[in-house]
């Protein structure tokens, strides 16, 4: 992967936030993940990347702000927590579908995987980075592992 | 009483006209009734005119006409020699006439249905008795004008018969219809009446004709000579027939809905004729004309009357006659010229006259004939049985033949023979021959179609056999059936069919008659054929195909089995069956997906089991091979394939052409798990041809899964790339000792994690840091790295470190930094860590061909020999430098003695040598960049052109420090640089800086970012060494301090706690 092919993501990420709620979202310092680092708050939506780029990209969010997020999309103040997953896979699909229309139709992304307040342990070859992305002061942090 | 000889004559020829009416009843009466009838109807015109007329002349004319007994009967003139005269001669043939129709009306009446003796009997007591009678009373004494007769002197008249001849035979026919009842089918059972039509219409109206040329004597004769008035009693009689004729059209025309029924017309004009016999003598011709149009619905109402009662008159003479006759007689009263009348009696008289007439003749004849008929129906049956009736009286009462009855005949002979090649004889002209000529050539027809299912039978293969449903006796058995079973027909009817069927090789316990009726039971409501094991007679047995009908015939049922030696079709299927498997256990177990795809890219229904499991399908017969890959590839490379399918059909294009183009060689395919996730497979398809004919009708279709070939190709690669950057690498490390790489390769690691760690902190900080510092502090990292890239030599690694630093210093000059500047790094971090991952694995290599190198050194030498003991890795830290300084000074084209010999490398304890290391690396890349000048400066300064870098360990300096210096014998600091360079860089007030002393100008080497270096190269200009030796040395709870004469020397001095 390029940098190039990384600011895609993020820029498909910051759009989607300023999309959605009008607010844009600010980027902070991007690093590389170490094996044993865990990035995972409390939703996490993970997308498989197979065709002619592998790997996983996911988001994960603290539910405050995927309740947030809710709140601004569904106009639903007390959300359960099937409406928050929804909105994490939502999250993640989109993203990955941005990258989709810029990568072409080779690049197969899979249905969003929910995973809640648990580590996430990816197989991945290639370095893995994680970018934190801060919208109205909640801090969520998206992960990309993609082999080229 | 003498008459002239013309009106002698004129009795005669109306006597001649009126029985020119017994021909026109026969043909009335013949046309009217069904031909089945036709000659018993014609007899009985015939028969009963000579039973009257002899009658008569015994008796009758002497009852009628003889001299009276008180108006009751005649006593003399039985069986009269006629010596009178020849008008008493005329007389009685005119008046024998006239009993001749009033007995043949009854014929009409009773017709099909009447026994032939009966009728003669019922004519014989008309001709004698009824009509004689009766004519005594109302005509006795009339041909002289002196009515002695008891009705007749009454005044009751009635000129020709209405009553006395008509109404009569109407009565006599309506007292026989109601014994003898309706024809069979004439009313059905709710009473409604059906039409029988008559067989001849044209005959009934050349009858009905001949009736009025008759009518013209009948009428025109009763004046018994030829008198003024002839002539208007026949216009008289005309007009009445005819208004009759039209007032019958009239009623069918309203009746019948505007259908001009046939009979109606007939007998509305015999009942005005009818009409108008009773007064023709004494009326106007409009008279005529006026009884002629009422005859008509009274005609009709009679008819309507009797159908009301179910009474059955075949020719409607009841109708006709009696209803005619009374209107008539009625008439008589109603239109009649008194005067010519000559009764006397008035109106009311005369009709009350009139009606008693009618009311005595009705009487008399009813009864009478009622009485007589029913003892003769007691005797002798008055009615023909009804099978008599269904075949016609012409056959049963006269044993007559007519052509339709040779045709039952033959068609009889036929069914009971069951010969199909007779044929019936065809009468030409007639309805019957034209059915009979149409039944022979069904006929023919049919025996073609039974010749040809004979021919079938004879010739069949298969055994046909017919047998009895009970005991399974067969009947009969084809050639075919006794060449299967080797037996023949002799040793084969009569015997049971049950033999034939080989029970053990069936797998039946016993095969019996139930069983055989079971299976033939399911074999007919199935209508599939059973198989079974058939026995020749040698005993062989063999398979057979069994299919069993019955026919029911209704008096006799029989089975017809088909019995089919199905061998050579079972070998046939055991081949098939074992060619299956064959094809099957390839099909299975073929590690290829192979199919044929025809016109429509369908791919067939055989196909390998490995065509499922490579396209994860249950099913893939039928399944469009372009719509599979719709969903499986790129738009692009659909329409690539297909285009590429459509040529391989195309015949005139070569296929090793269009081969070249098969863009399915090798596809990328992408599968949806049951998880959601995507799986890549490989697949690789080989098309080829099959033709049929001149044209391509499918593509033998192959395909692999190469995923695993293609991955290992990719690895292949990419090891290949990987070794081959390994071996540049190697290239690049082979001059450097493994042993000094190892310990540069993990602190460069420890490095790359350090600068990912910062990163990290920086990331997970809930307020951003300065950016600006978080890459300052990166830098110095990434420094230390190039430094210590550039004294083992490593050049391409202090670039790829050179590099990053030139980026992060790009983006610190920046007006504000973001999180998106940092991406470009993370990968150039990524980088140079990936290129420490490769140096470890290729150190460790190399370290391991060492190690095995030095023990097989150490066995071969003599064991005398002092084993050489590894550097400690402080030694290494001197030869790394004395290493760094030569490269460095060639590099700078300077000229250096590096002297190390008040150097104690075991005075460094271990956890310090890294950190020595960097120190002295610095500091030595300080002396010989800033400090030590050219050879030619040296010259010019008189010092000599080689300049001197001393290192040296004391633990005595300071107690509890180790000191190290570095001294060399350059220029020395240059303090007006360093305060120009400080205040050039914005950093300090100018003001300050001029007034600060020079010990602490020189303390600004130490500030990070500061060099005094003219421009940045891989060496020096980056201001970071000092910077971060100060950092390192302070954080090891150290000291550092220098000392400087200008164009003299340099030193520093770094202090170190001292550690056992």
């Amino acid at each position: 992967m390029t940098d190039k092919e990384l600011q895609v993501f993020l820029e498909g990420t910051v759009n989607y936030f300023h999309e959605v709620s009008g607010t844009p979202a600010a980027m902070g310092v991007p690093y590389i993940k170490e094996t044993q680092d865990e990035v995972s708050l409390d939703l996490t939506g993970a997308i498989g990347i197979s065709g002619n780029k592998k790997g996983v990209i996911y988001i994960t969010c603290p539910s405050l702000m995927v309740k947030e997020l809710v709140g601004i999309i569904l106009g639903d103040g007390n959300p359960d927590s099937g409406s928050l997953c929804d909105m994490t896979g939502e999250i993640a699909n989109t993203i990955a579908g941005n990258a989709r229309q810029v990568f072409g139709a080779n690049f197969m992304i899979s249905v969003p995987i929910i995973i809640e307040g648990k580590p996430i342990h990816l197989k991945v070859a290639a370095p893995t980075f994680v970018i934190p992305i801060t919208w109205r002061s909640h801090k969520s942090f998206l992960v990309v592992g993609i082999e080229s | 009483m003498e008459k002239s000889l013309i009106d002698v004559m004129w009795v005669l020829v109306t006597a001649g006209l009126v029985f020119v009416m017994q021909p026109g009843f026969a043909c009335l009466e013949s046309g009217l009734t069904r031909s089945k009838n036709s000659i018993n109807v014609a007899v009985k015109n015939v028969t009963d005119a000579m039973i009257a007329l002899i009658l008569f002349w015994f008796v009758g004319f002497g009852v009628m006409f003889g001299v009276t007994e008180a108006g009751w009967i005649g006593t003399t003139e039985f069986m009269i020699p006629f010596t009178e005269s020849s008008w008493h001669v005329a007389f009685f043939l005119f008046q024998a006439m006239f009993v001749a129709t009033a007995a043949t009306i009854v014929s009409g009446a009773v017709a099909e249905r009447m026994k032939f003796e009966a009728y003669l009997i019922m004519t014989a007591l008309i001709s004698a008795v009824i009509y004689p009678l009766f004519g005594h009373w109302a005509w006795n004494g009339s041909m002289s004008d002196t009515y002695s007769g008891w009705l007749g002197a009454m005044g009751f008249r009635d000129f020709a018969g209405s009553t006395v001849v008509h109404s009569i035979g109407g009565w006599a026919s309506l007292a026989a219809l109601v014994l003898i009842g309706p024809r069979t089918g004439r009313f059905n059972e709710q009473g409604v009446p059906r039409q029988i039509p008559g067989s001849n219409i044209p005959l009934a109206a050349l009858g009905v004709l001949l009736l009025w040329f008759g009518w013209f004597g009948f009428n025109g004769g009763s004046t018994l000579g030829l008198t003024e008035r002839v002539p208007m009693i026949i216009v008289n009689t005309f007009l009445a027939g005819a208004a009759g004729g039209l007032s019958g059209i009239a009623m069918g025309y309203i009746a019948n809905r505007k259908v001009i029924s046939v009979d109606l017309i007939f007998n509305g004009s015999l009942a005005g004729l009818v009409s108008v016999t009773a007064s023709a003598n004494v009326i106007s011709p409009l008279s005529a004309l006026l009884i002629g149009i009422i005859a008509g619905p009274v005609f009709y109402s009679v008819h309507r009357l009797l159908l009301k009662f179910k009474i059955d008159d075949a020719v409607d003479a009841v109708p006709v006659h009696l209803g005619g006759g009374i209107w008539g007689t009625l008439a008589v009263a109603i239109f009649a010229d008194p005067a010519v009348l000559g009764t006397g009696l008035g109106f009311a008289d005369q009709l009350g006259v009139q009606v008693l007439g009618i009311a005595v003749a009705g009487v008399w004849t009813f009864a009478l004939v009622f009485i007589i008929l029913w003892i003769v129906n007691k005797l002798i049956k008055l009615r023909v049985s009804e099978e008599d009736e269904h075949i016609g009286l012409n056959v049963s009462e006269h044993g007559a033949t007519t052509e339709i009855l040779d045709l039952f005949i033959a068609m009889d002979q036929q069914a009971k023979t069951g010969d199909m090649s007779l044929r019936v004889p065809v009468e030409p002209f007639t309805e019957v021959g034209q059915i009979a000529n149409r039944y022979n050539r069904v006929m023919e027809a049919l025996e073609r179609a039974i010749r040809k299912t004979e021919a079938i039978v004879t010739t069949a293969l298969d055994g046909i056999i017919t047998f009895t449903p009970d005991q399974y006796q067969i009947l009969t058995v084809n050639p075919g059936g006794q060449a299967m079973f080797k037996l023949a027909e002799k040793d084969l009817t009569g015997t049971s069919l049950i033999r034939l069927f080989d029970h053990e090789n069936a797998g039946y316990k016993e095969f019996n008659e139930f069983r055989a009726a079971e299976l033939f039971r399911q074999v007919e409501q199935t209508g599939t054929p059973v198989e079974l094991v058939g026995k020749r007679a040698d005993g062989t047995v063999f398979p057979m195909e069994v299919i069993v009908t019955k026919a029911d015939l209704g008096f006799e049922s029989f089975y017809t089995g088909m019995f089919r030696d199905i061998t050579e079709r079972k070998e046939a299927e055991a081949a098939i069956l074992a060619a299956k498997k064959e094809t099957d256990d390839i099909l299975y177990n073929i590690n290829e997906g192979i199919f044929l795809l025809n016109e429509k890219f369908e791919i067939g229904s055989q196909h390998s089991l490995a065509l499922r499991k490579i396209f994860r399908r249950q099913e893939m017969s039928q399944l469009n091979l372009l719509r599979l890959f719709s969903k499986l590839v790129p738009s692009k490379t659909y329409q690539s394939i297909q285009d590429y399918l459509e040529l391989m059909f195309q015949l005139d294009i070569d296929e090793d052409i269009v081969n070249n183009l098969n863009p399915l060689k090798q596809i990328e395919v992408n599968f949806e798990e049951e998880n959601g996730q995507f799986s890549t497979q490989y697949l690789q398809f080989k098309f080829s041809r099959i033709y049929h004919g001149a044209r391509v009708s499918h593509l033998m279709t192959t395909v692999s899964d190469v995923s695993e070939q293609v991955l290992l190709a990719r690895e292949l690669k990419a090891s290949e790339e990987r070794t081959k950057n390994q071996m540049s690498l190697l290239f690049n490390i082979l001059h450097i000792d493994p042993l000094q790489l190892k310990p540069f390769v993990e602190e460069s690691d420890e490095a790359v994690h350090k600068i990912k760690s910062t990163l990290k902190a920086a990331a997970d900080k809930a307020i951003a840091d300065d950016y600006y510092l978080l890459l300052t502090d990166i830098y110095r990292i990434v420094h230390n790295i190039k430094g210590n890239a550039s004294i083992l030599d490593l050049k391409f690694f202090a670039e790829s470190a050179h590099e990053l630093e030139d980026m992060i210093r790009d983006v610190q000059s920046k007006p504000s930094i973001k999180g998106e500047d940092f991406i470009t790094l993370l990968f150039k971090i990524s980088d140079l860590e990936a290129n420490i991952e490769d140096i470890k694995s290729l150190v460790s290599r190399l370290m391991t061909f060492q190690n095995a190198a030095r023990s097989q050194q150490a066995e071969s030498e003599a064991p005398a020999a002092s084993p050489k003991t590894p550097d400690r890795p402080a030694d290494l830290v001197i030869s790394q430098l004395t290493d760094a300084i030569r490269k460095l000074s060639s590099g700078l084209n300077k000229q250096v003695d590096f002297n190390t010999a008040r150097f104690d490398a075991s005075a460094v304890h271990e956890s310090q040598v890294s950190l020595v290391r960097d120190v002295l690396i610095q500091l030595m890349r300080n002396s010989l960049v800033h400090g030590i000048e050219s050879p030619e400066d040296r010259s010019r300064s008189g010092k000599p052109a080689t300049g001197y870098i001393e290192v040296t360990t004391s633990v005595t300096e300071e107690p509890g420090f180790l000191s190290i210096k570095l001294r060399d014998d350059g220029r020395g600091l240059q303090i007006e640089k360093i305060r120009q360079k400080a205040i050039s860089m914005g950093k300090w007030n100018e003001e300050q800086l001029k007034a600060m002393p020079a010990g602490q100008v020189v303390k600004l080497i130490f500030e990070p970012g500061f060099s005094t270096a003219d421009e940045v190269t891989m060496d020096a200009g980056r201001g970071v060494g000092m910077d971060l030796i100060r950092k390192n040395v302070t954080q090891a709870g150290g000291k550092i301090s220098l000392a400087s004469g200008a164009g003299k020397f340099c030193e520093f001095t770094v202090k170190l706690p001292l550690k056992s």
